[in-house]
């Protein structure tokens, strides 16, 4: 969507520039947007996905889910059995066709997401959780 | 327990495509009208538009009911879309009666239900009731929490049934003196001056040109003493609106301590009387705004889960008292909420944390020094204010801190208002541990504890030195 904008922009620049008469820096302008632009794709599309695929790692434990995240800054999240409401599983059409579901669950400040999963293992996990929520049951006041 | 999956009931589908089609039809239809007023008469238009507010109002009025019911509070309500709900007693977290001055002449207050959902769906509202009438809901309520008590009670046949008393432990009143002192050291000048200064933007619309000419021309004859008077004169005067403000805000503010509950009252004009079960507090907020540290006071402030409303001007916390002597903290804590009290201690950050994180301010403000320096002629002497702003951020990062308390964490941030934040380990939703590549080579690390309140909190701790942060990770990990 921002790309869609700043190419948007980019193109109104020239047409200005060429129709206009607009003043020729802008063209240095337009330039830099679009250079950095097409870095931004190659980075988002190319390098952070790779990156991520090798830091992220979810895991269960007894009593809590500890998700890793990030690209350069590593995060690393608890969230205990007790504390989670609900786990939810979400497939969109992109990960329906290569058979991926997204699991996520709930507490009661947030969402966590585990993004792409293999629908049965999703299911599977979708179905621990759930077990291990009734197993450590929420002293909620 | 299994059973198969079970569809909705049909109408489902004509239901959501109506809600959809409406929330289409209405703003389109609001279009609608504002583009008919500028064909025929305006104020016929305006009058209808008004006649249909106040007859729909009417009906809304009409159909709005409210009932006990055993241990459950029904209300009726909505014209078009009809809604009937129904609280249990025992759910309702605190009830607020509030008045402003129009509704205090018709003698009139509006009473206010908190439940534990979230801010956006839960608070049921009773715009306008008699005193009396609040008073005698409110009462019903605390008597149902009561009752139900009660009843537990005797269920246990070796306790006596135990009369739940109503007298407060312990009150706490602003007393004249403090509610002076919390208003001069709080009075946000910023605040004002800003407003001020976005009115005088607007002022040329409105003020006519030869009273402007006027102003102008007299501040040009002003000789430089006259200037600085006149500016002195002019923040006297917003540091006394802002003093007056806080005046009313604060005044006659009184905080009862009950048993498992606070009950607050406060306002000079737009009186509220809040009350707020104490096992609700995720955090206790202790702020310190320099003025107030440097004469060793601070602010009380408690970050409740469930629907506060958000229009209180401090992001959803509960402001639990206004001006207390730093000394007086542990016992007030003590009384009002033993489970967060204790000592508050610090560790300190590491050193390499806070010069990484003077890096960046330096590096902005050198670039932007640059930039000046290069376009213009008095660009290079901004790089003066350097030593000043890496000193702030010197002293700001080295106040800065965490605790580890048995079940309490404490963390101490400061932008220019000190917080010192207290959660326990059981309000604490998840817990996050995170590291850049740089981080991981300084070995420095920052956590940061979700808690619940209105809005989901995020209580961060910078630039740790990695073993504590491993150590505040496994802390919540264990039970």
């Amino acid at each position: 969507m921002t790309h869609l904008i700043v190419w948007l922009i980019i193109g109104g620049f020239v047409t200005s520039i060429f129709f206009f008469d607009w003043p020729h820096f802008l063209f240095y302008i337009a330039g830099a947007l679009a250079a950095l632009n097409i870095l931004q794709l190659i980075l988002y599309v190319f390098v952070f996905p790779s990156i991520n695929y090798r830091t992220f790692f979810y895991a269960i434990r007894q009593e809590d889910l500890l998700i890793q995240d990030g690209i350069f800054i590593i995060t690393q999240t608890v969230i205990p059995f007790t504390r989670v409401q609900n786990v939810e599983t979400e497939q969109g059409p992109l990960l329906r066709k290569h058979h991926l579901t997204a699991v996520s669950v709930t507490t009661a400040a947030g969402e966590h997401e585990i993004p792409a999963l293999e629908e049965s293992d999703a299911l599977a996990l979708r179905d621990q959780i759930a077990e291990l929520i009734k197993e450590n049951p929420a002293n909620e006041i | 327990m299994k059973s198969k999956g079970k569809h909705l009931h049909f109408f489902a589908i004509i239901s959501d495509a109506v809600s959809t089609l409406w929330s289409i039809i209405v703003p389109l239809g609001f279009g609608f009208a504002w583009g008919m007023r500028h064909l025929g008469q305006i104020t016929g238009y305006a009058l209808i538009i008004l006649l249909v507010i106040i007859v729909f109002n009417f009906f809304k009025w009409l159909r709005f009911k409210y009932e006990f019911v055993d241990d459950q509070f029904h209300i009726r309500s909505g014209v078009l879309v009809r809604s009937d709900r129904y609280i249990r007693i025992q759910r309702i977290q605190s009830v607020q009666i509030k008045t402003n001055l129009l509704l205090r002449l018709l003698g009139v207050v509006q009473l206010k239900f908190d439940t534990a959902d979230q801010a956006s769906k839960g608070d049921m509202v009773l715009s306008a009731l008699k005193l009396e009438e609040a008073e005698k809901i409110k009462a019903e309520v605390s008597r149902g929490k009561t009752q139900k008590s009660i009843i537990f009670a005797v269920e246990d046949p070796t306790e006596a049934p135990k009369v739940v008393d109503d007298s407060p432990k312990k009150v706490y009143a602003l007393s004249g003196k403090r509610l002076l002192g919390a208003s001069l050291l709080t009075s946000k000048v910023g605040v004002v001056l800003a407003a001020v200064f976005g009115l005088w933007s607007q002022a040329d619309d409105f003020i006519p040109d030869s009273i402007q000419g006027q102003s102008l021309s007299y501040l040009e004859h002003a000789s430089l003493v006259g200037m600085i008077i006149i500016i002195g004169m002019v923040i006297l005067m917003l540091w006394l609106v802002s003093l007056v403000s806080a005046l009313l805000r604060w005044g006659f503010f009184k905080l009862s301590v009950h048993e498992g509950e606070w009950r607050i009252h406060r306002g000079v004009w737009e009186t509220s009387d809040e009350t707020y079960k104490t096992d609700r507090v995720q955090a206790i907020r202790i702020k310190e705004q320099w003025l107030q540290q440097l004469f060793g006071w601070c602010t009380v402030y408690a970050d409740c889960s469930g629907s506060i409303d958000l229009e209180k001007s401090n992001g959803g916390s509960v402001l639990v008292f206004p001006l207390l002597r730093k000394k007086e903290l542990p016992d007030f804590l003590e009384t009002a909420i033993p489970r967060f009290s204790g000592p508050i201690k610090r560790h300190p950050l590491p050193m390499r944390g806070t010069l990484y994180r003077m890096i960046l301010p330096a590096i902005f403000w050198i670039g932007l020094c640059s930039v000046l320096t290069w376009r213009l002629d008095w660009g290079k002497y901004s790089l003066i204010a350097l030593p000043f702003i890496l000193a702030y951020f010197w002293f700001k990062n080295r106040s800065e801190g965490w605790a580890l308390m048995d079940k309490r964490l404490i963390a101490i941030n400061r932008w220019l208002t000190k917080t010192t934040t207290i959660t326990r380990k059981e309000h604490i939703q998840s817990f996050a541990k995170r590291q850049s590549r740089i981080q991981k080579k300084l070995h420095l690390s920052t956590c940061s504890a979700t808690i619940r309140a209105s809005t989901a909190e995020i209580i961060t701790i910078h630039q740790l030195d990695e073993t504590d942060a491993d150590k505040l990770f496994q802390w919540f990990r264990k039970k």
